[in-house]
């Protein structure tokens, strides 16, 4: 027998934040609302914008100045990060009690394969959708808006591109007919092109995603070695996929415990920096951070790689550059002094508007070469279960270092949120 | 780079993902609490499976694998018996050269 096709939904969150904001304030029910950052630092823009703000010309990522210029009647709400993962969690929740593979995506957006438990319900897919969305709608006050089709990538475009823009908010997007649907939408629109490969494929004179989708696949990977070289076959295989919507990822609920590949941390600053003593106070920082995290999986990095990005937009500088150590380590000493140096020589000299830092080539640190010239290593290892207990017990604030009291540095603030943003 | 994983399996969902690492903290700490069981009730022939082969383990040096019960994640085990408390109703296994651990038989679900 034929393998029955799969049936796999994307659930996308309208407005997320905005959203639970609105279910938690029913007094702002026709108000338009957005939640937006710490107008005091630079990631004073707008998260989320509800539907009603969105009418009044108010965009996603713009900067609060400009959306309060737009409509100085709107409401805007600090974030509340946490609030927002316990949300997510209990939509997750919802979603699981319709079928046990859901995966979550992002904080707003879940796959979920009903394949396995449409018949339970007896109706068709769409209506099932429906019922899911009434169900969140009910729990939670969110919208959510679903793609429908056979496999994820199909899914997801049929969310990005239809479900969103339907008055149902849910779409089927069946794989036979992506030639009189997504292969006439023009290729920026495709899932994973960016505003640069965009670029690349009108050049190349493929405009559309079905001109994408109907290149044979040896013809586009011959096109992109002439742009980018002999490694871009994966590349020129994954874009032919999408467009074509073939995808046998499988919705896998586990997927978020396989060990990590790298362990990093990245941060906007407040202001550009342009002294190397600032510069490293954030960097010692990172460091502290990415370790910690390392620590506490239980891993060791034998690869630092050290990143920084210019302050100025318009001309672009900066550098992201690796290095390996000499053994594998976790102890934010030693890693500090190779990104010291990734930063000492890389750095041009140029202020500087974000820095990170993460460790890679990750191994099990059960076990751990011996150094005949670094004696301090138990200690520093005894030191750190002891900062990091106390952090787990009570806070990242509770310890900090000396230089994290200077007027460069972030720990502090940083303690306090969530991805940069208020907890 | 993009490497040959974006094609395989998972990995064009999962390089593409963007997830607060803090959400991610909780999705596995409910996933691994949602695991979390009791432990089960034998059967008296299981138990007797289970006796007759750790007894078989240790008079013929047969090499065993015991499934250990853990409240989230069972443990499984491979050597050969060497020796057998029926008092403390404990064995010892010997996993390599110079390696064993001792094993409560209550704490067994299965032999293999």
């Amino acid at each position: 027998m034929k393998p029955a096709k799969r049936v796999v939904m994307l659930a996308d969150c309208q407005s997320f934040y905005a959203s639970v904001e609105k279910a938690e304030h029913p007094e702002y029910k026709d108000r338009p609302l957005v939640v937006a950052g710490d107008p005091e630092r630079r990631s004073g823009i707008v998260l989320a914008a509800c539907p009603l703000a969105k009418k009044r010309g108010i965009t996603t990522a713009e900067r609060l100045g400009e959306a309060l210029a737009k409509c100085p009647d709107v409401v805007v709400i600090k974030p509340r990060m946490q609030r927002y993962i316990d949300v997510s969690m209990q939509i997750t929740e919802i979603y699981k009690s319709y079928t046990d593979l859901v995966e979550p995506y992002s904080i707003d957006e879940q796959f979920l394969d009903v394949t396995g438990s449409l018949h339970l319900y007896g109706c068709t897919p769409e209506e099932l959708a429906r019922m899911i969305q009434d169900h969140v709608q009910d729990a939670t006050g969110v919208y959510t808006r679903f793609g429908i089709s056979e496999t994820k990538i199909l899914a997801k475009t049929a969310c990005d591109n239809y479900a969103k823009k339907s008055a149902s908010g849910i779409y089927t997007l069946p794989k036979e007919n992506l030639a009189e649907t997504l292969w006439k939408l023009p290729v920026n629109q495709m899932f994973m092109a960016g505003s640069r490969m965009t670029r690349h494929f009108n050049v190349m004179g493929l405009p559309t995603i079905g001109s994408v989708a109907q290149t044979p696949l040896p013809k586009l990977k011959q096109m992109m070695r002439r742009k980018f070289g002999k490694n871009s076959d994966i590349q020129a295989e994954l874009y032919w996929r999408i467009a074509n919507g073939i995808d046998d990822s499988p919705v896998r609920p586990g997927t978020h415990q396989v060990d990590p590949k790298s362990v990093g941390h990245m941060m906007t600053l407040p202001r550009d920096y342009g002294r190397l003593e600032e510069i490293k106070v954030v960097l010692l920082e990172l460091t502290e951070l990415v370790c910690q995290r390392c620590r506490g999986l239980g891993f060791m990095g034998h690869v630092v790689t050290v990143g920084c990005m210019g302050a100025d937009f318009d001309r672009p500088t900066g550098f992201s550059r690796q290095m390996k150590m000499e053994d594998p380590s976790n102890i934010t000493n030693q890693v500090y002094r190779w990104a010291c140096r990734l930063l000492e020589k890389y750095w041009d000299g140029l202020p500087i508007r974000r820095v990170g830092v993460s460790l890679s080539q990750l191994t099990p640190d059960t076990e751990y070469q011996l150094s005949l010239f670094d004696m301090g290593r138990e200690k520093s290892m005894a030191l750190e279960r002891v900062t990091d207990a106390l952090k787990r017990k009570y806070g990242d604030s509770i310890v900090i270092r000396a230089v994290s009291k200077t007027e460069a540095g972030q720990a502090l603030d940083r303690s306090a949120k969530i991805g940069g943003h208020f907890r | 780079m993009t490497t040959r994983k974006k094609l395989e399996g998972n990995g064009l969902w999962e390089s593409s993902r963007m997830m607060l690492p803090e959400h991610k903290a909780t999705i596995i700490r409910q996933q691994l609490e949602e695991g979390r069981k009791d432990k089960p009730n034998l059967d008296p022939q299981e138990m007797e499976l289970i006796e007759r082969m750790l007894a078989e383990s240790f008079h013929e040096h047969r090499t065993i694998s015991l499934q250990l019960y853990d409240e989230y994640e069972d443990v499984e085990l491979t050597g050969v018996v060497t020796t057998v408390l029926t008092q403390r109703r404990e064995i010892k296994l010997a996993l390599g050269p110079g390696e064993w651990e001792w094993i409560k038989i209550d704490e067994i679900v299965s032999v293999r």
